[in-house]
């Protein structure tokens, strides 16, 4: 759309709002707390699982989880498991010992890892290049995205949280973790043609429709106006659904 | 580098999916030849022999297959090329250097000259070093390659592990005893 140039939209395609390539949004995850459980040794499991377990949002719902240091919220993907021929053995750093050892399951430990919200922001943009152009003599796309400070507010809390869930539930050994994560690692680019009720601040309607050309549907997570903090494939999929069957209707009614 | 911290960052729990990072993915997809008519591609001849001798005392044959019937040194040797940076490759070629360095100083010999309980030595001082030591240390590489090496390897999934080849329903709760050791998957992965 930005690269679909005319008299009537100069700015691209459908960009009469200035919102298009603007509030790109992305998951920031890669931290959180893991720790070990005592007992169950004689214990194992088999086969293989399709999911992890998952811990909705609990902050920021209403008066009593409301924090003051960050809007909005984390949700906490993870998992349960034994440790394997990856730990530390304390037997022995190697040898047959070792050997014999690191083929044995380790302790139980459990896993969670934050998957945070992150807001639109008007400047965290995608432009064209107008003077880098690609191998078919197309500009560029030049991403100039980050975090701000609700994030790395949300952050701490996203660590400290999780060990102390942990805590509570009585493993040992809980340590944070925080592998760091820029806008990108996430794989959940989201944003860039927001929708919403005013033309002059979005780009699309409540349908997926440009504001401006009712013929064009955009069904993909560019639509998305805030992140939150669940995987967006499912809601993309219900929207594009919706929309489809708006403009089914409206086609049937002679309207497009 | 401590081996706790170095498994830490191999480590990628997402969506419930905890399994070693790209290392072991990559290395699993390798069926080394056990052979000794290879010509190395990162190390020298020299190297090779102490990474032989290295590799067995870390995981030597037993009544089960070791590191060296699994080929690990072929991989270590292909992997130093193939899957580290420039400055990570020189930080392997500085550390090799201990190996003779503390044999020469303690036996007058070259480390692979030595009888193997005093190899067994030098690597148990190299070991206790490695866990004072922030940042990369020879030994732990070693370790973590020598072990993701085999223990990723057909001779231990086979033979050392449990191999599943259709692993399918999930059982949650199921008496160690049944199985006897780790699925052969079993790097840490839940
Ligand atoms: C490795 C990975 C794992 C993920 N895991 C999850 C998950 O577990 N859960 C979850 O909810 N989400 C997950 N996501 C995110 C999710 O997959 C994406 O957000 C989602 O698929 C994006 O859908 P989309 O329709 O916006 O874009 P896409 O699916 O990327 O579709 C864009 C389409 O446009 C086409 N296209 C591009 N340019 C042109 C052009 N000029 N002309 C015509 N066609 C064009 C492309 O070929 C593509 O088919 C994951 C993403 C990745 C990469």
């Amino acid at each position: 759309m930005l690269n679909s140039k005319s008299d009537r939209f100069p700015n691209g395609f459908g960009n009469d709002s200035d919102q298009l390539g603007r509030n790109v949004m992305d998951h920031h995850f890669r931290l959180g707390a893991y720790g070990q459980l005592d007992g169950y040794e004689d214990q194992y499991f088999k086969g293989r699982r399709p999911n992890g377990i998952y811990i909705p949002r609990f902050q920021n719902l209403d008066a009593s989880t409301k924090r003051k240091d960050y809007i909005r919220g984390f949700g906490y993907q993870g998992g349960g498991g034994r440790e394997g021929w990856s730990r530390n053995i304390a037997e022995a750093d190697f040898g047959a010992g070792f050997k014999e050892a690191a083929a044995q399951p380790g302790n139980w430990t459990m896993g969670l890892m934050a998957f945070g919200e992150c807001l639109p922001y008007e400047d965290n943009r995608v432009t064209l290049n107008e003077s880098v152009k690609d191998k078919y003599g197309q500009p560029t796309l030049t991403m100039d995205v980050e975090w701000k400070e609700n994030e790395y507010n949300m952050r701490k809390e996203m660590m400290s949280a999780a060990a102390e869930m942990l805590d509570k539930a009585g493993f040992k050994n809980v340590e944070t973790y925080d592998r760091g994560c820029n806008p990108g690692l996430g794989i959940h680019e989201m944003g860039t043609a927001r929708m919403g009720r005013d033309p002059k601040t979005s780009v699309l309607n409540k349908y997926n429709q440009v504001h401006a050309a009712k013929n064009v549907f955009v069904t993909d997570g560019s639509f998305m106006t805030s992140a939150a903090c669940q995987n967006p494939s499912l809601t993309y999929m219900a929207f594009t659904a919706r929309a489809v069957d708006h403009a089914v209707k409206e086609l049937n009614k002679g309207n497009l | 580098m401590k081996r706790r911290d170095a498994i830490k960052t191999s480590v990628v729990v997402m969506g419930g999916a905890m399994t070693m990072g790209s290392l072991s993915a990559l290395l699993s997809g390798c069926s080394p030849e056990p052979s000794l008519s290879w010509t190395p591609v990162f190390f020298d001849k020299d190297q090779i022999a102490i990474i032989t001798r290295v590799a067995d005392l870390i995981i030597p044959k037993t009544d089960t297959p070791g590191a060296l019937d699994a080929g690990v040194v072929e991989v270590i040797d292909q992997a130093c090329k193939d899957l580290f940076s420039a400055e990570e490759q020189a930080q392997v070629q500085e550390g090799m250097k201990a190996f003779n360095a503390m044999s020469q100083s303690a036996h007058q010999k070259n480390y692979v000259d030595l009888k193997e309980e005093d190899q067994a030595a030098i690597l148990q001082k190299l070991a206790d070093e490695s866990k004072e030591t922030e940042g990369p240390h020879i030994f732990s590489f070693m370790k973590d390659m020598v072990v993701a090496s085999f223990f990723t390897s057909e001779a231990a999934a086979m033979n050392v592990l449990n191999y599943d080849p259709i692993p399918t329903r999930y059982e949650g709760c199921i008496e160690l005893s049944s199985v006897g050791s780790l699925w052969a998957e079993g790097s840490g992965s839940f």
